[in-house]
């Protein structure tokens, strides 16, 4: 409800409705365009110019609808362009080609303790994540940072439910694939 | 890596990355077309925060008061017109919240807006801990969604627009167009209200409902004062640019009016504009954008409501837009900068610096201002010196139009 009086005052040219979704929603905005942009100015922009285009095109939003997931597609569309735009993406390693994520790091490895190793690992994990094509950082982000379901992610990136579970499968895997090359040293960036 | 570790990882990195405290409002917000904030009077309506600000003010007196605009400490010139002409009903319920006294006074409806004003007992008030807001219903539960507020001494109005949320099978509040349009219109004469008041802590953002310390409900009927409708259809064209008023409602309290204007270029244009009613010079309230641009179609139409009292009698109505300004908010053109940092210098005795800022636009940097100046005041100069220093496409389009 708090979302749709908010987007009713918007609609009315009251900016205060706009400042209601603004403060509820910039933080899982900005996670989600840092992780795929890696540049926290870069992603500052990408999210404070789609509430922009929110307020710009707030007369063709449907109010009905539930906001989170509109938001979601629209940074990480912004984001997703950026990407393509500005950066190489390498294509995919097919060394990786029929190994699963399991098989390459395995599942009961548990998560490290050590400061140092977790900065490390954080590391990886964004190394890793900056070469996967954009649509595909986007499946995982929203899979596995946002907790979405397919078929959420499916509607927050305008695709169907099995393109999405390609998608994963295939961002698992090259996961698994730059995750052990970073850490056996082999990957260069 | 599993799936957990895989969650756990990227939750580190945006916590270990990203600053734990994000507010990106304000740099939105210096972004957004200026014109677009409701002007003139304070807009509280649903907006818990908003409404709390209005009992802040009562407190903290003019100084921030100029905060709000030129028409706060009495009503605007619409409702006082309508108070005056004796269109306001008495209503004159008292109940107690805690050991707050409240006494709704009376109130006013027409086909624009609804208003209505309480008292406060000064003595049990206490401004650090008493804040409150207000919603407005229908007997059925449909909920007026929009209001703006005036203070007094000892008194608050409220003043919600006719806009309504209608309840549904399932109790919900939902927005329907047509429902809302036609509401104040079909409903008759009168209208049964409910207000229902919150006693909340504190002055906090995002209040919930269920956090208020007491409530309190007042049931009253109010009469409706209906609009005329002026349908106008009148171009003119000066510079390249035509200007179009549609139509003109004309509610005791309030006049609406809808214009177009093909904009220069791809750019965000803002008209000026001010309207008169019978020679007195109505309060712009806010406005609405009913069309927007496409880059194939400069065309942008607009909803303006201006706060005047009608009488209801043949009336001579003028309608001026006196020019077309640029948004400050278009384009870090080093000369437009320049040109505020001079206004401001020259005439406010105001020193700043504007510092571009790659990928987030301009910083504001305060050097100095005259002693004694409040933020309210200082920002709203800030604002007031951009307003100047935009560039502009010269009319006027002046419309004259008859009520009969």
């Amino acid at each position: 409800m708090e979302d749709f009086n908010a987007i009713m005052r918007l609609k009315r040219g009251d900016i205060s409705g706009l400042e209601t979704l603004v403060r509820k929603y910039q933080t899982d905005a900005l996670h989600t365009a840092y992780l795929m942009l890696q540049d926290q100015a870069l992603a500052e922009d990408i999210v404070q110019n789609t509430f922009l285009r929110l307020y710009q095109r707030i007369e063709h939003f449907d109010e009905t609808r539930p906001f989170k997931p509109y938001l979601m597609k629209s940074v990480t569309n912004a984001a997703i362009e950026q990407l393509r735009r500005n950066k190489w993406v390498v294509s995919f390693d097919d060394n990786a080609e029929g190994l699963s994520l399991a098989e390459l790091l395995p599942a009961d490895e548990p998560y490290p303790e050590d400061e140092m190793e977790q900065a490390e690992l954080r590391e990886g994990v964004k190394l890793a994540l900056g070469q996967l094509p954009p649509e595909q950082q986007a499946t995982i982000i929203l899979t596995y940072f946002h907790g979405l379901s397919v078929n959420e992610v499916a509607i927050a990136t305008e695709t169907s439910q099995g393109t999405v579970k390609w998608r994963l499968h295939a961002a698992r895997k090259q996961l698994g694939v730059y995750l052990r090359q970073f850490w056996t040293g082999g990957l260069w960036l | 890596m599993n799936k957990d570790n895989l969650n756990r990882a990227l939750h580190e990195i945006v916590e270990h990355d990203l600053p734990k405290e994000i507010d990106m409002w304000q740099q939105i917000e210096a972004k957004l077309p200026k014109q677009n904030k409701p002007r003139g009077v304070l807009r509280l309506a649903t907006a818990p925060i908003a409404a709390s600000i209005v009992v802040m003010l009562l407190v903290l007196g003019t100084a921030s008061y100029a905060m709000w605009g030129p028409g706060g400490g009495k009503r605007d010139k619409g409702l006082d017109g309508a108070e005056q002409a004796g269109l306001f009903t008495e209503i004159n319920q008292t109940v107690m919240l805690e050991d707050l006294e409240i006494t709704v006074t009376e109130g006013y409806a027409d086909t624009q807006r609804i208003a209505i004003s309480f008292e406060i007992d000064e003595e049990s008030f206490d401004p650090d801990a008493d804040f409150f807001f207000a919603q407005l219903r229908d007997q059925a539960g449909n909920q007026f969604m929009e209001s703006s507020g005036a203070y007094g001494p000892n008194r608050i109005d409220l003043v919600f627009s006719t806009q309504i949320l209608k309840v549904d099978e399932d109790g919900n509040l939902i927005f329907d167009q047509d429902f809302s349009a036609n509401y104040m219109h079909n409903i008759g004469e009168s209208v049964d209200l409910e207000l229902q008041l919150y006693l909340v802590d504190s002055w906090m953002f995002n209040v919930e409902m269920d956090e208020y310390r007491a409530t309190a409900f007042f049931k009253f009927t109010l009469p409706i004062s209906h609009a005329e409708t002026v349908e106008v259809n009148q171009s003119l064209s000066i510079n390249d640019i035509t200007v179009t008023v549609e139509t003109l409602k004309l509610a005791p309290s309030q006049s609406l009016l809808t214009m177009c204007y093909t904009l220069p270029d791809g750019q965000d244009w803002q008209p000026v504009t001010s309207l008169t009613l019978d020679g007195e010079l109505a309060q712009l309230d806010g406005l609405r954008l009913s069309h927007l641009p496409s880059p194939e179609d400069t065309e942008r139409c607009m909803e303006l409501s201006f706060n005047v009292f009608y009488d209801q009698s043949p009336s001579d109505i003028v309608f001026t837009v006196e020019k077309l300004k640029l948004s400050p908010n278009e384009g870090p053109a080093p000369e437009y900068w320049n040109e505020v940092v001079r206004i401001l210098a020259e005439e406010y005795d105001i020193e700043v610096e504007f510092v571009f800022d790659e990928g987030r636009g301009q910083r504001l940097d305060e050097i100095s201002r005259p002693d004694g100046m409040a933020d309210d005041i200082f920002w709203q100069t800030i604002l007031q010196a951009q307003d100047d220093a935009s560039p502009g496409v010269d009319g006027p389009w002046i419309f004259e139009i008859s009520a009969e």
